[in-house]
C-alpha cells in the first residue's frame, strides 16, 4: 500500500514536471529522461531497430529501474497518447498482429530481482524482467524448478512468458504458466500498481486478475512481478524414442500412453525435418523419413525401469522397440524442440511459425492435412506435435511469396477449425500480417474483451492493435 | 458487532405444534444446514427444490417450532412427500436422526391438521382398522384373491376400464400384491424344529400383509433358518409391527401394536427375533422411540425387545452359515432396501450372503442406495413420485444386465416387480435374499 | 437492504417468469421463499422469486425479466457454500440450477466433459469412473455441491494439493451476462486466442455472469493409491512433518491434518479409525505409478519418524481408504454432534508457518474461552479452524467473531490469504482490505462494472461496503435451523 501511495504522488509530481506533450520524439524522450535518468532513455537510431516489432521501430527505448518508474512512464504515455510495447529479449516478438502505433519500447531488463523466496514452501516471487534461465539456475541449487519449456528458453523473460502464456512440451504434465502463477503486480495504463492474488498456493480472494494479464500480450497492463508455485526437479529423466512410425501408429501410441499408468513429462511427435532440427542437423537437409515419437519420463530408477517396460510393451504399435536417448543429448534436443527461434537458419523475423491447438484426438488428423497442404504448396514443414495436449507447432521452412503463404495459412486454419481447433501465427514476416490475422476469427466473447481493453487502456497505448480482434 | 441481517424480528412466539410429541430441539439443532443430504434425497433429486429436501423439511419443522409458520397445507404437502427412506441419515455428517423428526411431525399433522374428510377416513380405516386386524385382513385377502383368480382382474385390466378410473387408480391397481393361499396366518402359533442339532432358538416375526401375499417368502425364510440350526418359534399373538402407522403419524395406534408385540416376544428367551421385512425391522428396532415421551413404563421393555430384533440377513451373516448349497448360475443385482441400508445400516450382510452362493454373479447396482419409490404405502398415496423414482431405478437395473433383482424387503419387491412387469424384459425376476438362499439349499418343499 | 416486494407484485412477476421457464418452476409464495434464505454458512434475507431454469435461453430471458423489473439475480447451485455466496442480501430472483443437471457430453479420448451447472460434482466423477477417469477438484461437499457452484467459488478440496483447484480444470464456459447476452469463453482445446475470460469468471462468485454450461477437463485415475494415517502424540510433531514433507520435495496427492479435538468428534460420528487418544493425525495420500508410490511412501514414513510419529497405519484396501476419507469429508458436520453450533473459518498461510499458526489459534481460543478444532489442508497451508459455541449464549457468539477475525488477520500478516477455497461471499467482504489495497479493490470493481454495471448480479458480495472495516459479516445468532 505504501508503495502505491508513493507511486501516485510521484506520478502527480512527474506529470506536473513534464507538462503538455512535446511535438517530437526527441523532446518527449527528454521528458522521460527526467524520470528515469538520461542513460535510461535511448533514442539512438542504431539501437532502436533492435526493438523492432513487425518492422516498426520505436522512437525511444526506456529502461525503468523500478515498478514506480513503469507506472509513471505509463501514466505519462497515456496522457500523451504514446504507444508502449513492453519488451525484454524479444523471443516472442513475432506474436500478434502488427502494432497500430509504436513509440516506446519498455525494456524491463533492470527489473530482474528475486524479491521473495521460500524454498521450503515451494514459492518464489520474481520481477518480470528476470530471464527465465536465471530463475531456473537459481532454483536448481535447491533441486527445484519452474516446469516450463517455453519458446525462447533461457533467454526469455518471465514477463514475456506470462504475457504470451507460453509453454512447451512439459505442459502435458505440469500445465501452462496460468496454472503456476499465484499472484502478481502489474501496472495499468493510467499508472496504477495493482496487486492480485498472493504468495500462497491456494487463494480465492477477489477476482483472479492474473488470468487476464497472462496471455494478454501486454495489451492490458505491464506485468512487474510474479509469484509462482514451484516443483521439485525429477531425480532422473529418460527419453525414449519410437522411430520410423506412421501417423496411424503414432495415434495408437498416443492413445496407449494416455491410457497407461504413465504420466510422461513430455510427449512429442516429430516429422522428418523436425527430427533433424531437434538433432541439430541442418533443417534444409532433414531426411523426409517417417515420424519419431519421443516420450520423456522422470522419477527414480525404479520408475524409469518400469516406464521402460510399459513403453516397450507398446512398441507393438510401431514395430521396433523404443530406443533410449543419451540423457545429455536428449536435454539439448528437448531445448531445441521447445525453442523454435534459437535454431532457425533464417533471420528470425522471416520465419513462419504456426501453432494449432486442437482436441487431443484430432492431432494426427490435423498433421495429415498439414502434409497434404504443404505438398500442394511445395513447402517444407517441420512439425512438432505435443500429442498429449493437442498442440502442434509448425515451422514453415521454405519461404514462398507472401500471398502464397497467406493462402497456405488460411487453408491450414480452415483445417484446424474443421477439426474443432484453432490456429495462430506465432511468428511471420511483417508483410504476411497484412494478409492474415495472426489470431484468427474472434468468438462471441470479443465484445466483452473489447470493453475490457477500453476500460483498462482507454487511450489505447498498450501494444495497440496487436491482440485478438485488433485490440 | 457483525452485520446481522434484518429478518422477521425475533419476538418469541408460541410454537406451531400442539401438545404432545413434536420434533425435538435436541434432534434438529444438530442440523447445520450444510446441505450434504440434498443429493441423497430421492424427492430432491427429482424435484430440485429445498422444500422437498431433508434440510428444507427440517427447516420447515423448525420454523413451525418457532411459531413463524403454522402447520398448514404447504407444510403438510412437503412432509407428506417425504418417503421416510432416511437416505439423508446416511449422508448426514452431524448425525441428525431425520426419521424421528419426520415421524414426530407426521404425528402432529395427524393429530392437529384436518385433512379432507374422505382421505382422512380412508387413512384411518386402512391403517387403524384393517392392517392391524387379522380377520379383516384375511377377509380382504380372500376377496382380492377371488378378484385376481376369477379372471375379473384380467378382464378389467385388458378392458381399458381403468383408464376411466379417477386419479392414478390404474397405476395403483398394478401394485396390488398377488394373494398366496394358504395364507401364512395358519403358521402362527407353531414351532418349526431345527434341521440337525439345534444351535439357536429364534422367534419369527411374520408381519401383517405379508401373511397374505408373501407366504412363500415367509416359508423360504423358515426353511433357511432351520437349515442353519435354528428352532423357529412363530408366536400366535403377534401382530402388525406398526411401521405404516408410525410413518403416517398414528402414533397411539402404533404404540398399541408395539405393546402387544413387546409382550409376545419379550417372554421366552429367544436368541433373536427375526424378520425378513426391512421396513418392519427398522420400526421394531426403534420401538423405544415410541415410549420416550408417552407411556414411558414401556421404554425398558421396548429396549429389551429392540436389542433382540434382527433382520434375517443380519442374523445369517453373523452366524456360521450352512454352505451346503448348489450352484446357482444367476447374474443378480442387489437393491438396498432403505430401511435396511439407511435405517438399520445393514449393507454388507445381504451381499455377504449372496456372495456365499456358489456360481452366483453379483453385479453392483449404481445408486442402489436410492429409494425405489415403494416406501410402505407411499407408492399408493404418492403414486406419481413413486413412479418417477421407479423409472430411474429401472434404468439403473437395465444397466446391470442382471436377470434377477434381489432385495430384502417385501414392499420393495412389489414395487420392483411392477417396474419389471412393464419393462422391455418382463421375464426378469425379483427375489428376496433368503429366497435365493432357499433355492440354493434346494428348499422347494414345504416344511 | 430493500424490503421484499408484496405478494401481489411477486405473483405478477412469477406469472411472467412462468411464461418463460414453465409453470411448475417458479416459487413466489412466502412459505416457499423462506427455504431460500439460507445456505451452508448462514441465513440472510428472502428472495422475491425463485426460478428453476432448464435451458440457457431460460436463464437469459429471466435475467432480462429481472432487469426490466430492477431485481437483482442470484445464482444458486446446491446451497452448500460456506461464505454466503448463494444467499440473498437485498431481495431479487434466485436462479436455482437443480434442474440443469445434465451431463451433456463425455469425451474420454479428448479428456473432457461438457456439463450443465447443476451437475453434482461427485456425479460427474461417477459417470466417468468406468472409463478410468475422474474430475479432480473434490470439495468436501462433493456429494452434494454442484459444478456451477464450484466454478463460481473456484472450489478446492483435499486433492487440489497435487491437481490444482477448479480453475485449473475448466476449459470453457457458456455465460449469461447481466444484460442477458450469452457468450462463450474459452474452448474445448487449450490456449484459445483472446483474453482468459474463463479464468476471470471462475471464482468471480456470480458477480460477473451466470454460468450455464461448463467444459471441464477429466483426469485419468492413477495406477496406485496409498493412504497413510500418521498418528501423533504432539500437535507440533504433526505440523513439522507437514513442513518437512513439502521441503523434501514430496508432493502427496493430499496431505490433511486433524487435531485431537476434531478427530475425536469425527471418530464418534464416522468410526473412521482415528485413535481417540492422539493429539493429531495426518492423512497422507500418495498416487501415481506403483513404484513411485512405494518409494514416496518410504520417504514419507521416514519423515514422519524423524518427527516423532507414534504410529503409521496404511489403508490395506479401498474400503479402509474410503473409511479414512469418510472421516475427513464429514468433518465439519460431525461438529454438530459435540456442539450446538460451530463456525468454520478458511484461511491460508505459507506451509512453513503451520506450527506458529497453530499456537496462535490455541492462544486465541484460550483468550476468548472457546474450543477451537483444527482441520487443515495442511499440504496447501489451508486452515479450517472450527470454533465451537452455543448460539443461545449471546456473549459467546460475539467472542466467536472476534476470535475468527483475529485468526484471519494473522493469516494476512503471515503473507497468506483470507480464503483458500470457500470464497469471500458476504462473510469476508469486509476483510478484503486485509490483503488488498484500496487501489487493488478499485481495480476489481472496475472489472466488475464492465460486466455488471448496475450491480444486478449477486449484489453485496465480495466487495467491502466500507462501513464495517475488518469484520466478518455472518449471522452468529441463534441460527434459524439450529433452533
Amino acid at each position: 500500500m505504501a508503495m502505491n501511495l508513493q507511486s501516485s504522488e510521484s506520478i502527480i509530481e512527474a506529470r506536473r514536471a513534464v507538462g503538455v506533450k512535446p511535438a517530437d520524439a526527441q523532446s518527449w524522450a527528454y521528458a522521460f529522461a527526467g524520470i528515469v535518468g538520461a542513460r535510461r532513455v535511448v533514442t539512438d537510431p542504431a539501437v532502436c531497430p533492435a526493438f523492432n516489432v513487425d518492422g516498426m521501430t520505436p522512437g525511444a527505448v526506456v529502461y525503468p529501474r523500478t515498478a514506480e518508474d513503469v507506472a509513471t512512464i505509463l501514466s505519462i504515455a497515456s496522457s500523451w497518447g504514446l504507444a508502449v510495447i513492453p519488451l525484454r529479449s524479444g523471443t516472442k516478438v513475432g506474436m500478434g498482429n502488427a502494432p497500430l502505433r509504436y513509440d516506446i519500447a519498455l525494456c524491463l531488463k533492470d527489473l530482474n530481482q528475486v524479491w521473495h523466496y521460500e524454498p521450503d514452501d515451494l514459492t518464489i516471487s520474481v520481477e518480470a524482467g528476470m530471464k527465465f534461465g536465471d530463475v531456473q539456475r537459481f532454483l536448481s541449487r535447491r533441486g527445484l524448478w519452474l516446469p516450463l519449456d517455453p519458446p525462447g528458453g533461457a533467454r526469455a523473460s518471465v514477463g514475456g512468458i506470462l504475457a504470451a502464456n507460453a509453454s512447451g512440451p512439459l505442459r502435458v504434465r505440469y500445465g501452462a504458466p496460468r496454472d503456476m502463477v499465484l499472484g502478481m503486480t502489474f501496472a495499468t495504463a493510467d499508472g496504477k500498481l495493482i496487486k492480485t492474488g498472493g504468495r500462497v498456493v491456494k487463494n480465492v480472494a477477489g477476482y483472479d486478475l492474473s488470468k487476464l494479464m497472462i496471455g494478454s500480450l501486454g495489451t492490458l497492463g505491464v506485468i512487474l512481478d510474479v509469484s509462482f508455485k514451484l516443483f521439485p526437479l525429477p531425480s532422473l529423466r529418460q527419453t525414449f524414442a519410437f522411430s520410423d512410425a506412421s501417423l496411424e501408429a503414432c495415434r495408437h501410441l498416443r492413445r496407449a500412453i494416455l491410457a497407461s499408468p504413465l504420466t510422461p513429462l513430455r510427449m512429442v511427435l516429430l516429422n522428418g525435418p523436425a527430427r533433424a532440427i531437434a538433432a541439430n542437423l541442418s533443417a534444409q537437409y532433414g531426411p523426409d523419413s517417417n515420424h519419431e515419437f519421443w516420450v520423456e519420463v522422470g522419477g527414480s530408477e525404479s520408475v524409469l525401469h518400469r516406464s521402460a517396460q510399459i513403453l516397450s510393451g507398446l512398441s507393438a504399435f510401431v514395430g521396433p522397440e523404443p530406443s533410449k536417448l543419451d540423457e545429455a543429448v536428449a536435454r539439448e534436443c528437448w531445448d531445441r524442440i521447445a525453442d523454435y527461434t534459437a535454431w532457425a537458419s533464417q533471420p528470425e523475423q522471416d520465419l513462419l511459425v504456426l501453432k494449432a491447438t486442437l482436441p487431443i484426438a484430432s492431432t494426427e488428423r490435423f498433421l495429415e492435412a498439414v502434409y497434404q497442404e504443404s505438398e500442394q504448396e511445395q513447402c517444407r514443414v517441420a512439425s512438432f506435435a505435443q500429442t498429449g495436449a493437442g498442440t502442434v507447432l509448425l515451422c514453415i521452412l521454405t519461404a514462398k511469396g507472401e500471398a502464397g503463404m497467406a493462402t497456405f495459412v488460411s487453408r491450414l486454419r480452415g483445417n484446424a477449425t474443421r477439426l474443432e481447433g484453432a490456429l495462430t501465427v506465432l511468428a511471420g514476416p511483417p508483410v504476411l500480417k497484412q494478409y492474415v490475422d495472426t489470431w484468427g476469427p474472434p468468438a462471441t466473447d470479443l465484445a466483452s474483451m473489447h470493453k475490457l481493453k477500453q476500460t483498462l487502456d482507454p487511450s489505447g497505448i498498450l501494444s495497440p492493435g496487436r491482440f485478438v480482434g485488433g485490440l | 458487532m457483525a452485520l446481522a441481517p434484518p429478518q422477521t424480528p425475533d419476538v418469541p412466539r408460541a410454537s406451531g405444534y400442539g401438545p404432545g410429541e413434536a420434533p425435538k430441539w435436541e434432534v434438529y439443532s444438530k442440523c447445520t444446514h450444510c446441505g450434504l443430504c440434498l443429493n441423497s434425497c430421492p424427492t430432491y433429486r427429482e424435484l430440485g427444490v429445498e422444500m422437498d429436501s431433508p434440510r428444507g423439511r427440517i427447516y420447515q419443522m423448525v420454523q413451525v417450532a418457532k411459531g413463524r409458520v403454522p402447520v398448514n397445507e404447504s407444510f403438510v404437502q412437503h412432509i407428506d412427500l417425504c418417503l421416510d427412506c432416511r437416505a439423508c441419515e446416511t449422508a448426514c455428517p452431524s448425525g441428525v436422526e431425520y426419521g424421528r423428526l419426520v415421524e414426530a411431525a407426521r404425528g402432529q399433522i395427524q393429530t392437529y391438521y384436518q385433512r379432507p374428510v374422505f382421505e382422512s377416513f380412508l387413512r384411518r380405516f386402512f391403517l387403524c382398522q384393517v392392517v392391524p386386524n387379522r380377520f379383516r385382513l384375511e377377509l380382504i385377502g380372500n376377496i382380492l384373491r377371488l378378484y385376481q383368480r376369477s379372471g375379473l382382474e384380467r378382464l378389467i385390466q385388458t378392458s381399458g376400464l381403468l383408464r376411466w378410473a379417477p386419479g392414478r387408480l390404474a397405476n395403483v391397481a398394478q401394485l396390488a400384491p398377488r394373494m398366496e393361499k394358504p395364507f401364512f396366518f395358519h403358521r402362527l402359533g407353531t414351532i418349526v424344529p431345527a434341521v440337525g442339532p439345534r444351535k439357536y432358538r429364534v422367534a419369527f416375526f411374520a408381519g401383517c400383509i405379508a401373511n397374505l401375499s408373501f407366504t412363500s417368502l415367509n416359508e423360504a425364510t423358515l426353511r433357511v433358518l432351520v437349515k442353519n440350526g435354528c428352532e423357529v418359534v412363530i408366536p400366535k399373538a403377534q401382530g402388525c409391527c406398526g411401521a405404516l402407522q408410525v410413518h403416517a403419524g398414528f402414533r397411539d395406534v402404533a404404540r398399541k401394536l408395539a405393546r402387544q408385540n413387546i409382550q409376545v416376544f419379550n417372554g421366552p428367551d429367544f436368541d433373536a427375533v427375526i424378520t425378513n421385512a426391512a421396513g418392519c425391522g427398522s420400526v421394531l428396532k426403534e420401538y423405544p422411540q415410541l415410549f420416550e415421551d408417552a407411556q414411558t413404563a414401556f421404554l425398558e421393555p421396548a429396549r429389551k425387545f429392540s436389542n433382540r430384533m434382527q433382520d434375517v440377513s443380519e442374523f445369517l451373516a453373523a452366524i456360521e452359515l450352512n454352505r451346503e448349497m448348489k450352484a446357482t448360475p444367476l447374474k443378480v443385482t442387489y437393491q438396498d432396501p432403505c430401511h435396511l441400508g439407511h435405517a438399520q445400516r445393514i449393507r454388507k450382510a445381504p451381499r455377504l450372503l449372496l456372495n456365499a452362493i456358489p456360481g452366483l454373479e453379483l453385479v453392483e447396482l449404481k445408486e442402489s442406495e436410492v429409494c425405489c419409490g415403494s416406501a410402505g404405502i407411499y407408492n399408493i398415496i404418492q403414486n406419481e413420485m413413486a413412479e418417477r423414482l421407479l423409472a430411474s431405478k429401472m434404468q439403473r437395473v437395465d444397466e446391470t444386465g442382471a436377470d434377477t433383482i434381489v432385495t430384502a424387503n417385501p414392499g420393495c419387491m412389489l414395487q420392483l416387480r411392477s417396474g419389471i412387469a412393464r419393462s422391455a424384459n418382463p421375464a426378469r425376476k425379483v427375489m428376496h435374499v433368503v429366497e435365493l438362499l432357499d433355492q440354493a439349499y434346494n428348499g422347494d418343499h414345504l416344511l | 437492504m430493500s424490503e421484499n416486494k408484496s405478494e401481489t407484485w411477486r405473483k405478477a412477476i412469477a406469472g411472467q417468469a412462468a411464461k418463460i421457464a414453465g409453470d411448475d418452476v417458479v416459487l413466489w409464495r412466502a412459505e416457499d421463499l423462506m427455504l431460500y434464505e439460507y445456505d451452508g454458512l448462514s441465513t440472510m434475507g428472502k428472495p422475491d422469486l425463485v426460478v428453476f431454469p432448464s435451458t440457457t435461453q431460460h436463464v437469459s430471458e429471466i435475467v432480462k425479466l429481472a432487469n426490466r423489473n430492477n431485481l437483482p439475480v442470484i445464482a444458486r447451485g446446491a446451497g452448500t457454500g460456506l461464505s454466503g455466496g448463494a444467499v440473498v442480501s437485498s431481495g431479487g430472483i434466485v436462479l436455482g440450477f437443480s434442474r440443469m443437471k445434465k451431463i451433456l457430453e463425455i469425451d474420454i479420448e479428448n479428456q473432457r466433459a461438457r456439463v450443465q451447472p447443476g451437475v453434482v460434482n461427485l456425479d460427474l466423477s461417477l459417470a466417468v469412473s468406468d472409463f478410468g477417469y475422474y474430475y479432480a477438484p473434490d470439495p468436501s461437499s462433493q456429494k452434494a455441491c454442484t459444478l456451477g457452484g464450484n466454478v463460481a467459488e473456484n472450489s478446492g478440496g483435499p486433492h487440489t494439493l497435487a491437481y490444482g483447484v477448479t480453475t485449473n480444470h475448466v476449459l470453457g464456459l457458456e455465460v449469461v451476462l447481466p444484460n442477458g447476452e450469452v457468450i462463450h469463453t474459452g474452448a474445448a482445446y487449450l490456449d484459445p486466442p483472446g483474453y482468459d475470460l474463463t479464468g476471470l469468471f471462475v471464482g468471480s462468485e456470480g458477480t460477473l455472469g451466470i454460468v450455464t454450461e461448463i467444459t471441464v477437463r477429466l483426469t485419468r485415475k492413477p495406477e496406485a493409491v496409498k493412504t497413510l494415517l500418521a498418528i501423533y502424540d504432539r500437535v507440533h510433531d504433526a505440523t513439522s512433518t507437514v513442513a518437512s514433507i513439502t521441503a523434501e520435495g514430496i508432493t502427496p496427492a493430499a496431505l490433511e491434518m486433524l487435531d485431537g479435538f476434531t478427530l475425536r468428534a469425527i471418530e464418534d460420528a464416522t468410526h473412521a479409525g482415528y485413535p481417540r487418544d492422539s493429539a493429531a493425525v495426518l492423512l497422507i495420500e500418495l498416487e501415481g505409478l506403483r513404484e513411485a508410490v512405494e518409494e514416496e511412501s518410504t520417504q514419507v514414513e521416514a519423515v514422519c519418524r524423524a518427527n516423532c510419529v507414534r504410529q503409521i497405519r496404511v489403508a490395506q484396501n479401498a474400503e479402509e481408504r474410503d473409511k479414512l476419507w469418510q472421516g475427513r469429508k464429514n468433518a465439519f458436520g460431525a461438529m454438530g454432534r459435540i456442539s450446538p453450533n460451530y463456525y468454520v473459518q478458511d484461511g491460508v498461510i505459507p506451509r512453513t508457518r503451520l506450527p506458529e499458526m497453530l499456537d496462535f489459534i490455541g492462544e486465541a481460543g484460550a483468550r476468548y474461552d472457546l474450543r477451537i478444532g483444527n482441520i487443515f489442508h495442511a499440504g496447501d497451508g489451508n486452515l479450517h479452524p472450527l470454533i465451537m459455541f452455543d448460539a443461545r449464549d449471546a456473549g459467546q457468539s460475539g467472542r466467536v467473531l472476534k476470535a475468527a477475525s483475529e485468526i484471519m488477520m494473522k493469516c494476512a500478516e503471515m503473507g497468506g490469504s483470507i480464503t483458500g477455497e470457500h470464497g469471500v461471499g458476504i462473510e469476508k467482504s469486509e476483510l478484503m482490505p486485509l490483503i488488498f489495497s484500496e487501489q487493488d479493490i478499485e481495480m476489481m470493481k472496475t472489472i466488475k462494472s464492465i460486466f455488471n454495471p448496475k450491480d444486478s448480479f449477486n449484489p453485496g458480495k465480495v466487495f467491502p461496503t466500507g462501513k464495517l472495516c475488518g469484520e466478518l459479516r455472518v449471522q452468529i445468532s441463534e441460527g434459524a435451523a439450529r433452533g
